[in-house]
């Protein structure tokens, strides 16, 4: 119960941010004017307007994820709520978990929203339900997820704007690691190796929720990898708000 | 008192300064427009790799792919109203299919434009052999294979194996069967090719493709019904 009044709380407040706005109004239009762009092609419309919806779709849950999960905890600090709330009954891990879940939750909305958009756009020029969408959409869903868990890693022991430096860094490096590996294992020395391999393991492989190669081009995916991207992103996001859980407990926050 | 004199004191002056600052953009713009439309259109230019392109895309390859897709389609338009020439497309073509291997229209127009407006049949093949691989669920390469190796390389024995290939594909068009029985029956080498071009006139929405099937047809002494011999 008291978990879920954080989560309420966090999503209240979040739909009040104004910058969610901004960017869902942007990411619409961009959407939408991916139809103008589609005009451009030579009858591949509906592809054209699913790849950048989708990718609209990803690239604006990023910012959204950023930008509001790295003032998560340091926004409560700065108007000296913090103190009050956990004054109450309420554990430190309890409000981290809270908080990310509230961000979680104002993610899956504006998801939902704007692949409720993409999906009737794709509809008008597709002339068929284009129900492959929902799994490309539940991939990007789940690496929001990994983001928000990681910008709430961040916001717990550091300020606004390194939290988002921080994030976005591994935003960019999750989507890197898999050439890394690839060119230590060609160039590097047994030392190296090693640690890129480290690396590897602790730094999310963003790639992973990347699917819509198959998925849109109308390419099956097999069930096993399809569990194994699932499995991973939650395996992460798990780690991640332990990490965040344990950093808070003992920061000092006086 | 006197009021101190900025910069945009005179908000008249200002808007009459930005105006003459954009004419001087737009006169400026037009010359290096103007210079850049003039240079060779033969001039190699320089394609960055889709291997160095995609660690930056983050994920984004589609994206990528539709727009380097978008560009080369306004490249063919240029050369196929310009110089007839297309010496980029072939480049373009692979970069595009490098970051999205499942795109299948390119490989299908851009085989189409390679050996009927480009003469880079062998090209055409192989880019098409690719999507073959590729894509094995799919007719599409296959039925490609088979009219090119028919109709440009007048290679039966290699048109009979990929039409064969797609003929046992789901989805295909009608007349695939056809043109296979045609095949084994080795007769009628015009009659087979005058049904493949109608064939691929009907299937495309493409008025591109529409004008090579047409040519192709008349090339044959068919002329399609709203066309009258010359």
């Amino acid at each position: 119960m008291r978990i879920l009044a954080v989560v309420l709380n966090t999503f209240k407040e979040a739909v009040r941010d104004r910058i969610l706005y901004s960017i869902l109004v942007f990411a619409l239009l961009m959407i939408g004017g991916s139809a103008l762009l589609a005009a451009l092609s030579i009858g591949q419309e509906a592809k054209i307007i699913q790849d950048l919806g989708v990718a609209s779709i990803s690239l604006f849950g990023t910012l959204i994820a950023v930008f509001l999960g790295i003032g998560l905890v340091y926004k409560e600090i700065e108007r000296r709520t913090l103190y009050v709330l956990l004054s109450r009954p309420l554990p430190r891990d309890q409000f981290i978990l809270g908080k990310y879940l509230g961000l979680g939750l104002v993610l899956l909305v504006n998801v939902s929203l704007m692949g409720l958009f993409l999906f009737l756009l794709t509809r008008i020029y597709l002339a068929r339900w284009p129900w492959h969408l929902i799994p490309v959409l539940g991939f990007l869903f789940l690496e929001l997820l990994v983001i928000t868990g990681v910008a709430t890693f961040f916001s717990s022991f550091t300020t606004p704007t390194l939290s988002a430096l921080f994030t976005l860094s591994l935003f960019f490096i999750g989507h890197f690691t898999p050439d890394l590996k690839v060119f230590v294992a060609r160039f590097g020395g047994p030392l190296t190796r090693v640690l890129v391999d480290l690396f590897y393991y602790l730094l999310p492989n963003l790639r992973h929720f990347h699917q819509e190669q198959l998925l849109l081009n109308g390419l099956p995916l097999e069930g096993i990898v399809a569990f194994q991207v699932v499995l991973y992103g939650l395996l992460y996001v798990v780690a991640i708000l332990l990490l965040a859980m344990l950093l808070f407990a003992r920061r000092d926050l006086k | 008192m006197k009021q101190r004199w900025t910069l945009v004191s005179s908000r008249g002056g200002v808007l009459l300064v930005v105006l003459l600052l954009f004419l001087g953009l737009a006169a400026v713009g037009s010359d290096l427009d103007r210079r850049e439309g003039s240079r060779g259109q033969g001039e190699k230019e320089y394609l960055i790799p889709a291997e160095h392109l995609k660690p930056f895309l983050c994920g984004y390859e589609m994206l990528a792919a539709d727009l380097l897709w978008l560009e080369t389609v306004q490249y063919l338009g240029k050369h196929l109203l310009g110089d007839q020439q297309f010496p980029q497309l072939l480049p373009r073509l692979r970069r595009i299919v490098s970051l999205d291997p499942n795109f299948l229209d390119v490989y299908r127009l851009g085989a189409i434009f390679l050996a009927y407006s480009a003469g880079q049949e062998e090209e055409a093949i192989r880019l098409l052999q690719r999507a073959a691989a590729l894509l094995p669920h799919r007719w599409e390469p296959a039925h490609d294979l088979g009219t090119l190796y028919y109709l440009r390389k007048k290679d039966y024995a290699q048109a009979l194996y990929w039409l064969n290939r797609a003929n046992a594909l789901p989805g295909r068009p009608d007349y695939v069967p056809r043109f296979v029985a045609r095949l084994y029956a080795s007769t009628g080498e015009r009659e087979t090719a005058v049904e493949m071009w109608i064939g691929i006139y009907r299937q495309t929405d493409l008025d591109w493709v529409k004008d090579i099937a047409r040519r192709e047809l008349r090339k044959l002494g068919v002329y399609l019904p709203q066309e009258t011999p010359r």
